[in-house]
This record gives C-alpha cells, sequence and structure tokens, in this order.
C-alpha cells in the first residue's frame, strides 16, 4: 500500500467515524484520530503479513458449544 | 498501639498474621494503623480512591470476634488490605477511575472480595486506578480521577498503570498487599515501579465477576504484595473457579511454601535486556551470575512476531465493546486524558475481519512461545526498560509498538502467569525489576521458581529504609 493510498484509506475511515459520531469529534481530535488511525493500519498491515492457512483456524467458540468451555 | 506505624509498613503477611494470633495486636488496630498510613503515605500520591473506614472497621470487629472464639480463617484473617477501584465492593463507590462514573456503586461485592472477606481479611480502601484502566490509550500519567500516580519512592515520578494506587499503597507499606487487574503490564509494572512484588495469574484461574471488563480474552486479577510469599497466600484465597465466569477453566491454586523443585532453567531474552537503561543491563549481569547458582542460564529471543500490534488490535476491539455504552454517550469526553478521546473512537475503525485474524494470529504465536518452553521453564525479562518515569513526561503506552516489553505482550496474549521482582536500585534511587513467566496454567511452578530466585535478591529494599 502507498503512502498516498494509506492516507486516503485513513482519510475514509475518519470520515466514517465522523458521520457516525458527529458532533462527539471535533477539529482538536483530528490529530490525535489521525495518529490512532494511522498506528492501527500499521498494526494490521503487520497481522495481514503474517502467515496463516485456512486450517489456522481461531480458538473454538464455547457459545456453539451450548456454553460449555 | 502495640505495633508501631513503622513497624506495620515494613511488615509481611505471616509476621502480622503472628502478631494478631499472639495478642500483641488486634485487627481493630491493625485497620486503624492502616487507615492512618493510607492517610499519611498513600493519599498524598493520589492513591487512595475512597478510604473504608466504617467497613474496615466492621469486618475487623468480626475477624476479632473469631479469632477469641477460636476460629480462624487463616493466614489472611485480620488483615488489611485495598481493591483497585475497578473492583466491585458493597457500600462504596466503584469508580473505574473515571470522572463521568465518579458516583457509580455495585449492590454486591465482586467475587474476589467476596473470598476475601470469608478468609477474614479487612477492606481498608479502593485504590486509584488509570480511568478505564487505560483502556482508551493514555500518555499522561494525570490519567485517573485521582489525578496522577505518584510513586512512594518519589514523588515526582510515576507508578507506573494501571493499578497505580495498588501499587503506590503497598510500595509506600500503607497495606500489606492489593488487588490489581492486568489486561497487558497493569499489574507488573506498577509494581516494578513501586518496588514490591506483582503476581499476574494465569489467565481465568481468578473470576472476574464484579469487576470492570476492559478485554475480555486479556484481563485477569491478581495481586501485588510485599513478597512472593504474601502474593501466592492471597492468589490461594481469590483463585478457583466460578459457575457464572465463564472465562474460569476449573483450575485452582494451593501455595505450598518453599516448594520443591529440581534445577531450574531460565530463559533469559537477551534483546530485551540489551535493550535496557544501562543500570537494568549492569543489574541482569549480577542476576545471570546469581541465578547460574541455582539453575541453568539459557540466553534465547522471542519469534520476531507483531505480538504488541496483536495485542494491541485485541484490546481496542474489545474495549470498544466493552464501553459501547461510554462511547455512543459521548460520556468518554469527560474523561482526564484528552488523548483517549478521540482514542475510544478510532477503536471502531478495526474491522471484524482484522479482528478475528488477530485472535488466529494470537493463537500461533502463542503456539510458538509455547515451543521455547521445550528448552526452558520460565522466562526472564526486565518487567520495564527503564525506572520510573517523570511525572509529566509522556507515558509511551500509546499506540501498538510503544509498550515497554515484547515478552509482557506475548504473555499476556498467552494468558501465562508473571511475576515482577524488585532486583535493586538504579543511581537514582528508583526501583528495578524483573519479570518471571512460566506456562499457562503453571501457577504453583512459578511462585515455586520465584521464591528461589527471590531467596537471591532479598532483603528488597524498602522506602522506608531512605530515613
Amino acid at each position: 500500500v502507498s503512502g498516498s493510498d494509506q492516507e486516503h484509506r485513513i482519510g475514509l475511515e475518519y470520515a466514517l467515524l465522523k458521520d457516525r459520531y458527529g458532533d462527539l469529534l471535533s477539529a482538536a481530535d483530528d490529530e490525535e484520530m489521525t495518529r490512532r488511525l494511522s498506528g492501527f493500519a500499521a498494526a494490521v498491515r503487520a497481522i495481514r503479513a503474517y502467515p496463516l492457512t485456512n486450517g489456522d483456524t481461531p480458538q473454538a467458540a464455547p457459545e456453539a458449544n451450548g456454553g460449555r468451555s | 498501639m502495640s505495633m508501631s506505624q513503622r513497624e506495620f509498613r515494613r511488615a509481611g503477611i505471616a509476621e502480622l498474621a503472628a502478631q494478631l494470633r499472639s495478642g500483641a495486636v488486634s485487627s481493630r488496630e491493625l485497620a486503624e494503623i492502616a487507615d492512618a498510613a493510607l492517610r499519611e503515605h498513600a493519599a498524598p500520591l493520589n492513591a487512595v480512591a475512597v478510604l473504608s473506614s466504617k467497613r474496615a472497621a466492621a469486618e475487623a470487629a468480626a475477624a476479632d470476634a473469631e479469632l477469641h472464639a477460636g476460629i480462624d480463617r487463616g493466614a489472611l484473617h485480620g488483615l488489611p488490605y485495598g481493591a483497585k477501584d475497578l473492583i466491585a465492593a458493597r457500600g462504596l463507590p466503584t469508580t473505574w477511575g473515571a470522572a463521568p462514573l465518579k458516583d457509580q456503586q455495585f449492590a454486591d461485592d465482586a467475587e474476589v472480595v467476596r473470598r476475601l472477606q470469608l478468609a477474614g481479611a479487612v477492606l481498608t480502601a479502593k485504590l486509584a486506578t488509570v480511568e478505564l484502566a487505560g483502556g482508551g490509550g493514555y500518555r499522561q500519567p494525570h490519567a485517573s480521577l485521582q489525578g496522577p500516580g505518584r510513586n512512594p519512592w518519589n514523588a515526582e515520578r510515576w507508578t507506573g498503570g494501571s493499578s497505580s494506587g495498588s501499587g503506590a499503597a503497598v510500595g509506600a507499606g500503607a497495606v500489606p498487599f492489593a488487588l490489581g487487574s492486568e489486561t497487558w503490564g497493569s499489574i507488573v509494572l506498577p509494581a516494578a515501579y513501586c518496588g514490591i512484588v506483582g503476581l499476574r495469574p494465569s489467565y481465568g484461574l481468578v473470576p472476574r465477576l464484579g469487576a470492570m471488563a476492559l478485554s475480555w480474552s486479556m484481563d485477569k486479577i491478581g495481586p501485588l504484595a510485599r513478597s512472593v510469599a504474601d502474593a501466592a497466600r492471597v492468589l490461594e484465597v481469590i483463585a478457583g473457579p466460578h459457575r457464572d465466569d465463564p472465562s474460569t477453566n476449573g483450575s485452582t491454586f494451593r501455595y505450598q511454601p518453599q516448594a520443591s523443585l529440581r534445577r531450574p532453567r531460565f530463559g533469559l531474552v537477551s534483546a530485551e535486556i540489551a535493550d535496557a537503561a544501562p543500570d537494568i543491563g549492569a543489574a541482569f549481569e549480577r542476576l545471570r551470575s546469581q541465578l547460574a547458582t541455582i539453575g541453568d542460564v539459557v540466553e534465547l529471543d522471542l519469534a520476531d512476531e507483531p505480538h504488541a500490534d496483536v495485542a494491541w488490535l485485541i484490546v481496542a476491539a474489545e474495549a470498544a465493546s466493552a464501553y459501547e455504552d461510554l462511547i455512543e454517550s459521548g460520556a468518554v469526553r469527560q474523561l482526564a486524558a484528552a488523548e483517549t478521546h478521540a482514542g475510544f473512537y478510532s477503536y471502531e475503525s478495526i474491522s471484524a475481519k482484522d479482528y478475528i485474524r488477530a485472535q488466529r494470529v494470537r493463537r500461533k504465536m502463542v503456539a510458538n512461545v509455547n515451543a521455547l518452553f521445550n528448552d526452558v521453564d520460565v522466562l526472564i525479562a526486565p518487567t520495564s526498560g527503564r525506572s520510573a518515569s517523570p511525572i509529566h513526561r509522556d507515558t509511551g503506552f500509546l499506540g501498538p509498538r510503544a509498550r515497554p516489553s515484547d515478552l509482557g505482550a506475548l504473555a499476556n496474549l498467552a494468558g501465562m502467569p508473571g511475576f515482577s521482582l524488585p532486583i535493586g536500585l538504579d543511581r537514582e534511587g528508583l526501583p528495578l525489576a524483573m519479570h518471571v513467566v512460566a506456562p499457562f496454567q503453571q501457577d504453583a511452578y512459578l511462585v515455586a521458581v520465584a521464591e528461589r530466585i527471590e531467596a537471591l535478591l532479598q532483603p528488597y529494599a524498602h522506602v522506608t529504609d531512605r530515613g
């Protein structure tokens, strides 16, 4: 992902959050929000680069076993 | 009183229990000494959320009456303690350290408080926590309803978080032990910065009913205390399954003092020691020689994997759900640390797919760290690569790559138990610490190893040594 693509994506994510939370996000939050979204984007890139196969399953869900863990 | 406050501040559980049974001091007197010590030595550090003097008086009176009647509930009977203010206690506020919840109260005790009461312990205070246990990600030590957590060794230094009040109160000697909680570093770091012992139990060993949820798949409750034995005695009381807490997995814990042990194999995490401050590196040089007298020392490194990234994504996604009402209502905007406001909203950018992928990667990383235990019995690294930071400095705890210890991230992802043990002071007189991690559900083994290590290190420095 190029730097400009990444910035575009973060801008879209922020726009979605602003659309959802409206007045709860102010201009004062811009810098912090951009920093956080950039951090998550980097973290997501790191985990997407980690090799996984279809057989590498998440932990079994106790909810699907009558609630028994 | 028959016990001075100074004697009380240095005493461990066994000594207090012996004094109590000899009749030299009563539980009521211990509660009063603790109350005074909390006011004089912990409250000025912003460690006290609320004193529970009335409840403590009633519990201490009951403890005294039972001892006089020949009823002895064990090692903690009649002893004062404090609980992190995200653990519910009937009749007292439970604010989670957060301004929008400053009047919050719960009708029932948290299960761990109930178990301690059954063991005869006396709740003397709710202790400060970083707001919402730091769930929003915070840069400022002032991110708490009580203000910045000030360190008993130097009030211009931070306690660490999020069990900041528990670390400071025990470190100052105001209570012999306290309950804290850890999602990612919140027991071991305050223990390290405050010069005490912190025990993070295996995930699922201690029920969390009545405690604030931050991250269901990573939250643990555990003790901060003055010695390994004291922490183990507390764990023995609070551990064990509860039918209404599905995270508990049926495991229990029994403390066996000085349990027999074959020669341990210590796995020292080289990269984390090399990255630590020079004083910590020097302390580990000494430690390496000391450990070699009781076991085999193996140098190793953790796999080059995105441990902190995975931990951060999981905590953030789960926190977004745990705090949904606070986020949706805008109440998070009342929190003290401005950087957490946007932080909580940013969590919603994590997709379900990426959260699930993080959990799948987590599983593989746990398998990889488990494989290390074929060659070693415990993993060891500095609890933090630095001693306590200045009270006004950025904590550096914000963002997926900013946490102090890779072993800390991985151990919490894997639900592995860990001890933070003091290993001395740096040139500024601030405590340094080591983090000892054992395999999942090997809490008894961890305690046994930690006791061996502690015997090499004691006596620990104590704040009252400074005169």
